[in-house]
């Protein structure tokens, strides 16, 4: 099994360098968007394309350890984790270029008011990511369950931004479209966050052994 | 359900405990396995079970072994090894005629006449999923037959006997890949009516077949659980570093 623990510990080596490149992705989404810079589209779309190719590379890689070592135990859980965490790796990615498109909704009208609310929750979101991520490579279970409790801070968030966006809309009904944006950018950064919560659940199941249930 | 039951059973020599205080059940009606690296007193378990230890000279062993709730050691040997079949490492047909082979132990144990013979013989050949391969050939050697089919005579000649359990030490170690698929194929079938006991060291095999796992190691049962509880969850970090091969 000695190859199997090295091409494991290359691919794990290369998800910790896929996780960063999501925090950068996220970096210039939130940038791109408070700014309005139309050009940052690209760039996401760049590395989400990336991100995208790299999580299909290391997810054969997994399955052919599979097939050449059907591995079991912690061997086994670290490959279920890895596979499950590359497809969170991917939906994070893609939702940060999901949200890019709406940038030029704002390009001509700027935004409504100063965007307060969605920096809040993107945030916490990177936060989140940032925790899942540290709670993977330091296999920390304790870290990873912490963020069930981050994760109920952006669920609030989501909450207090749907508030204020029926207010916009509700004083002026030529604030829709752009609401509308808000909305959808809003779900897709809860979405990131839950997200954030899965990595965690896995990296709580490659430790513990236990799947983390939840109705 | 279980049939067998180890309570506080040891087997040592002079220098040493081969078993160590082995507490252990065998679920009725499924693959119980004990997996373990070589030398760890896995065929020794197994060849306690049907009373070999006792006639092996240099051997002692304390505890009990209970068959159906009743101790082995008040059923007489031959009974015991009637009940409990055991196939071996090496397929070890006798050099006599495939029918001979199969026939030789009700041969022995009933007084049957020929007709209930032949319908033994063949209903335990089908068991074995090898009638259709030998039923034009019944009376051609045992020993011009292929490695895995000599293998699966060897259970035909087990299940002749009408045992409740069949013990089997490393079926399959000895055969190719093609071989080794249909005894493991044969033994999921047979514990449908059946208890079975797999002796392996191979994780894979115990992970494809096993319903039960216990995990042996320097005589001692280190964990015994639901194979897919130990396989994906084991307790033990020994049992972790024997399944992902950091043992020693």
């Amino acid at each position: 099994m000695e190859k199997f623990e090295m091409e494991m510990n290359k691919i794990s080596k290369e998800l910790e360098v896929l996780m960063g490149n999501l925090e950068e992705i996220m970096d210039i989404t939130l940038s791109s968007l408070v700014n309005i810079d139309i050009m940052g589209i690209n760039k996401i779309k760049e590395m989400d394309i990336m991100i995208y190719h790299k999580t299909k590379e290391l997810e054969t890689r997994c399955v052919n350890l599979i097939l050449l070592y059907s591995p079991v135990a912690k061997d086994l859980r670290r490959l279920i984790t890895t596979m499950k965490i590359l497809m969170d790796i991917d939906r994070i990615g893609r939702y940060s270029y999901d949200i890019s498109l709406f940038i030029p909704r704002f390009y001509e009208k700027g935004h409504l008011g100063k965007p307060e609310i969605i920096p809040k929750m993107v945030d916490q979101t990177k936060k989140m990511v940032r925790i899942a991520i540290k709670s993977f490579i330091e296999e920390n279970a304790d870290i990873a369950e912490s963020l069930q409790k981050e994760d109920d801070l952006v669920d609030d968030l989501f909450d207090k931004l749907e508030n204020e966006i029926i207010e916009y809309v509700k004083s002026d009904i030529n604030n829709l479209e752009r609401g509308i944006g808000y909305m959808l950018i809003g779900k897709y950064l809860e979405r990131m966050a839950d997200h954030a919560v899965n990595i965690g659940d896995n990296v709580i199941y490659l430790i513990k052994g236990e799947k983390v249930i939840k109705l | 359900m279980s049939i067998i039951r180890f309570r506080n059973y040891s087997v040592y020599t002079k220098d040493r405990k081969i078993l160590d205080n082995i507490n252990l059940e065998i679920f009725e009606n499924n693959v119980n396995t004990v997996l373990g690296p070589s030398g760890s007193g896995k065929s020794t378990l197994v060849r306690s079970i049907n009373r070999l230890i006792e006639i092996t000279p240099g051997l002692k062993y304390d505890g009990e072994i209970y068959f159906k709730d009743k101790s082995i050691f008040e059923y007489q040997p031959e009974e015991i090894r009637r009940q409990i079949g055991l196939v071996f490492q090496q397929p070890n047909p006798f050099n006599f005629s495939i029918f001979e082979n199969v026939a030789f132990g009700p041969r022995i144990h009933w007084k049957l006449k020929e007709n209930e013979l032949e319908e033994i013989v063949k209903n335990s050949l089908i068991e074995a999923a090898l009638y259709e391969e030998v039923k034009d050939n019944l009376k051609k050697s045992a020993l011009s037959l292929s490695g895995g089919q000599q293998q699966r005579l060897c259970i035909a000649r087990a299940l002749a006997l009408k045992p409740l359990v069949i013990m089997m030490d490393e079926p399959t170690s000895s055969l190719d890949p093609i071989a080794m698929n249909k005894i493991e194929d044969l033994i999921i079938k047979l514990k449908e009516k059946y208890t079975i006991i797999l002796i392996t060291h191979d994780v894979r095999q115990a992970a494809r077949i096993s319903d039960f796992i216990a995990f042996i190691y320097n005589g001692r049962i280190i964990e015994h659980s639901k194979a897919e509880e130990i396989l994906e969850k084991p307790k033990n970090e020994i049992t972790e570093k024997f399944l992902t091969d950091r043992l020693g």
